[in-house]
């Protein structure tokens, strides 16, 4: 290796103990170096071991180094070697990492100042008051603006992106010669990944990076070199733009091809007018929902304006905190809409009697985002897929015996399934689980959450598949919540954009999607980093997070992130615009966006 | 606006607790048995007993009895004691100084052995030490207090002759009615302690800690242990207010000049105005100390009582 290598690991291996006699190898002869100042991707789906190498860099794998073989060289010194004191007085300080989960990454009870000042302390010896110093220094390098107050606030007074950017300095803060980062915007919001890739780019200049991911798209951004790892082993490594547009190996193919992209096969043709005369299976008019929090009311979604065709697929894409799952559960009639109506085909929800509800309620159906959450760990598949028959009371036992075998059979699950724990499934399967519950009383809609942003990039794959042939055999209306736009692309065909709890723009996917009237919706397709626009993408780096929904900005809700805000655009709340092309748009300046 | 109102509707709960707990202590007292004829004695007299009753107003017809008691109650005054004479409310509070050291005592040994022990079991739950010890503990959980407290008495007081057993006045009587009351309390906090150190353990927080270098030691004290005690103070509350109820039978077993003590002795006499008036404290006791739990609770944790975004 060159003689610049910060990390060189040298046939690592790492096998737990599962009984006296045999091991599990979750990592298996594992070679590749880093070179000062450079990125490296090491890239694979959940259980490939990369996260495990990450740990084990740091001296953090479960079962103290037992498990571990080989040899993992930190500026020519072998980790694998040293004392328990000496790995600690190493981490934090030549080697740091930042995590996937920010939030639970710090502590909820401890101001987030304190770590900092703590590994300052720790590694470079000074006085408490030069730790504080240096601390919020590098909170203020990071983007946290007023750092030296916010040094005592608690990880839950930040937004998602600061505190990943409170991980980035915590990491940085003894200036180390590696930072691993280990999923780091997996969790994160699209605009705000870009935010924080960039933020790191900016330091592995001085530093090299270890990226651990399993987002194709985030790899090809910010990696010069890359290592694709399949069941604990590399299947292929070298130039990142030569792995990623010529994968040799079919594996790294597979994965190169489950990418969701804009381009490739599409289905259906952009509709002219919306709305009219159609057979609609839901529609929202002037829908507004109100909490109360500490005494004051807000609006948490304001005059929203949807409908669905039967059959049809809508999505609703937003940030976290924009307000699409709320719009859900108002469909749902899991919370009441302060105003506006609901007709659910052709039954106005808020006027409905019980028994027209509670038929409403059987007919649309929920898929939750978190299969893991969702599922009870205590019951068995069979009871979780009936729940839904019992609760509604449809068929006899009998019935939903056969009911629930078929649904095990047509979600693809393995046939003694009906028997056994959630535990013993994977994410994927789980989804699928939660799919076949909410088939089973035969919904005519089905509102799925972020259905599928908790699964790896195949799995997703198979999940969508999996949904849309559902949808043609039971005749499903489709509402798809996310914030994924290439999956939104794949899976609908109207498509509503939500910011800050209201719709800035909506109509057929294509082309919303193709030709972004709305700079929000610019901004979102930038980020999904497959296609620019010029006047976007570079304003919105820079731009910050969205404000809040306790306090949203006055005239149109976006101009303090929008790079073409006029004063116009503080001022005056902008018209709903209804174009030939099907788009219903709220923009001053809906035409000036143009493609790069 | 939303902290006036809430703590109103505090406010609203104290005064419904305060006139149910009254009304049921009335109407529930008079069910158990009639006070004149434990007062006069078993020799008494009819005619005796009959002006007994006019004297202390019991031949009134009972809701009468009743209202004259609420608007009594309003006036804090629940009348004379039966057996005593004494007036029943100053009578009680007479005795709370007796109970108050002793629930802050025992919760004292409580607390000075549980958060030692809890984090040490929490720490490394798998080893073999802890693992013992945790057995221990649970079989302790079981062991009724006054158990404990009469081997202790037959111990240090009756074989050994270390400490005197009964009063108050002398320190070295504090000792043991404390330390009963923690041999009772402080399993269920070891407990408790334990499992959410355990827990907070295994948090993602605590591998943070360990990644930028901190000792093993730093992240237990520093990272879990602040989550741990968290989730213990409504249970520290909890025991609290039951302490304050009076622990009846260690002070009757100790002869503590306390409310539980009191309250034993009056439930013998059938002495309707103490009884009354101990209700009525120790109501008053324990609504404080939950209070002051809450408060405490939003005082440590930052998360509680503010937006959450």
């Amino acid at each position: 290796m060159s003689r610049g290598s910060i990390l060189e690991v040298k046939n690592l291996s790492i096998a737990f103990p599962q009984s006296a006699t045999s091991t599990k190898t979750v990592v298996d002869g594992v070679s590749f170096s880093i070179e000062r100042g450079r990125t490296m991707g090491l890239v694979g789906e959940s259980g490939s071991g990369k996260s495990m190498i990450a740990l084990s860099i740091l001296g953090l794998v479960p079962g103290g180094g037992i498990p571990v073989s080989g040899q993992i060289l930190l500026n020519g010194r072998n980790l694998l070697e040293q004392t328990t004191s000496q790995v600690r007085r190493i981490r934090g300080s030549e080697v740091s990492i930042v995590f996937q989960d920010p939030l639970a990454s710090l502590n909820p009870v401890r101001p987030v100042g304190s770590l900092l000042v703590r590994s300052a302390m720790m590694h470079q010896g000074c006085s408490e008051q030069v730790a504080r110093n240096r601390a919020a220094d590098m909170l203020s390098a990071v983007g946290i603006p007023t750092a030296t107050q916010r040094m005592r606030s608690y990880p839950h007074e930040f937004s998602g992106g600061q505190r990943q950017r409170i991980m980035v300095a915590l990491a940085m803060i003894n200036n180390p010669s590696l930072i691993i980062a280990d999923e780091p915007t997996t969790s994160l919001d699209a605009t705000v990944q870009i935010q924080i890739l960039d933020l790191l780019k900016s330091f592995a200049s001085e530093c090299s990076l270890l990226l651990i991911t399993h987002d194709l798209t985030v790899t090809a951004g910010v990696c010069d070199r890359v290592a694709v790892l399949r069941n604990g082993k590399i299947v292929e490594s070298g130039d990142a733009y030569g792995v990623l547009n010529n994968p040799k190996d079919p594996y790294t193919q597979t994965l190169v091809d489950a990418v969701p992209r804009f381009e490739g096969h599409r289905f259906v043709e952009p509709k002219s007018l919306p709305l009219q005369d159609e057979d609609l299976i839901l529609e929202v008019h002037d829908l507004d929902v109100t909490y109360i929090q500490s005494g004051r009311s807000f609006n948490a979604v304001e005059d929203i304006s949807i409908s669905l065709e039967r059959n049809g697929t809508l999505g609703i894409v937003g940030e976290s905190g924009s307000g699409k799952s709320t719009i859900a559960k108002a469909l749902m009639q899991m919370v009441r809409p302060s105003r506006g109506r609901v007709l659910f085909d052709g039954i106005d929800l808020r006027k409905a009697n019980q028994r027209d509800s509670l038929a409403a309620r059987r007919r649309s159906q929920y898929v939750f985002q978190d299969p893991y959450a969702s599922l009870d760990p205590r019951w068995r598949i069979g009871r979780i897929i009936a729940e839904p028959m019992r609760i509604h009371k449809v068929g006899s036992r009998k019935e939903i015996r056969e009911q629930v075998a078929r649904l095990i059979e047509q979600v693809e699950l393995p046939d003694d399934s009906i028997d056994r724990y959630p535990a013993e499934f994977s994410g994927g399967q789980r989804q699928r689980i939660a799919i076949a519950r909410s088939l089973s009383v035969n919904p005519d809609l089905l509102i799925a959450d972020e259905p599928v942003s908790s699964l790896d990039v195949t799995i997703q794959l198979k999940v969508v598949r999996l949904l849309k042939s559902l949808q043609k055999q039971y005749d499903l209306s489709l509402i798809i919540i996310a914030h994924d736009l290439p999956l939104v692309y794949q899976m609908t065909d109207r498509v509503a954009v939500v910011y800050l709890g209201q719709i800035v723009e909506q109509g057929p996917t294509e082309v919303v999607l193709r030709n972004p009237k709305h700079p929000y919706t610019a901004s979102l397709i930038s980020a999904s980093s497959v296609e620019s626009f010029e006047s976007v993408a570079d304003g919105l780096r820079n731009a910050g997070e969205s404000a809040s929904i306790l306090d949203p900005p006055s005239g149109c809700r976006f101009h303090p992130r929008c790079p073409i805000a006029t004063t116009e655009c503080s001022v005056t709340v902008p018209m709903q615009v209804f174009c030939s092309d099907g788009t219903i748009v709220s923009c001053h300046h809906s035409g000036k966006i143009g493609r790069k | 606006m939303a902290r006036i109102s809430s703590n109103l509707r505090l406010l609203g709960n104290f005064i419904v607790l305060l006139l149910g707990i009254t009304t049921l202590m009335f109407f529930a007292l008079r069910a158990t048995g009639d006070p004149i004829i434990v007062m006069a004695g078993e020799n008494a007299s009819a005619e005796m007993i009959d002006s007994l009753r006019q004297q202390y107003g019991f031949d009134q017809p009972l809701l009468l009895q009743y209202v004259y008691y609420l608007g009594n109650v309003l006036k804090l005054d629940f009348g004379a004691s039966l057996a005593s004479g004494q007036e029943a409310l100053p009578y009680v509070l007479q005795q709370l100084p007796a109970t108050f050291m002793l629930a802050l005592f025992g919760m004292t040994v409580t607390i000075t052995v549980s958060v030692p022990i809890g984090i040490w079991l929490g720490a490394r739950p798998d080893r073999t030490g802890p693992r013992i010890v945790s057995a221990a503990v649970i079989v302790a959980q079981g062991l009724p207090g006054f158990v404990t407290a009469l081997i202790l008495i037959q111990l240090f007081v009756v074989k050994l002759m270390w400490l005197p057993s009964l009063g108050y006045a002398d320190v070295r009587t504090w000792i043991l009615p404390s330390v009963s009351l923690a041999s009772f309390l402080a399993p269920k906090l070891i407990r408790v302690i334990a499992a959410n150190v355990s827990e907070s353990m295994r948090q993602e927080y605590i591998r943070t800690a360990r990644s930028i270098g901190m000792s093993e030691r730093g992240v237990l004290w520093r990272e879990a242990f602040p989550n741990a005690i968290l989730g213990t103070v409504a249970l520290i509350g909890a025991q609290f207010a039951f302490l304050f109820s009076g622990a009846v039978i260690i002070e009757v077993l100790f002869h503590w000049p306390g409310i539980g003590l009191l309250l034993f002795e009056s439930t013998q006499s059938l002495d309707f105005p103490v009884l009354q008036a101990i209700a009525f404290v120790i109501a008053v006791l324990v609504f404080v100390v939950n209070s002051l739990t809450n408060v405490a609770f939003h005082m440590i944790d930052p998360r509680v009582g503010k937006v959450i975004k």
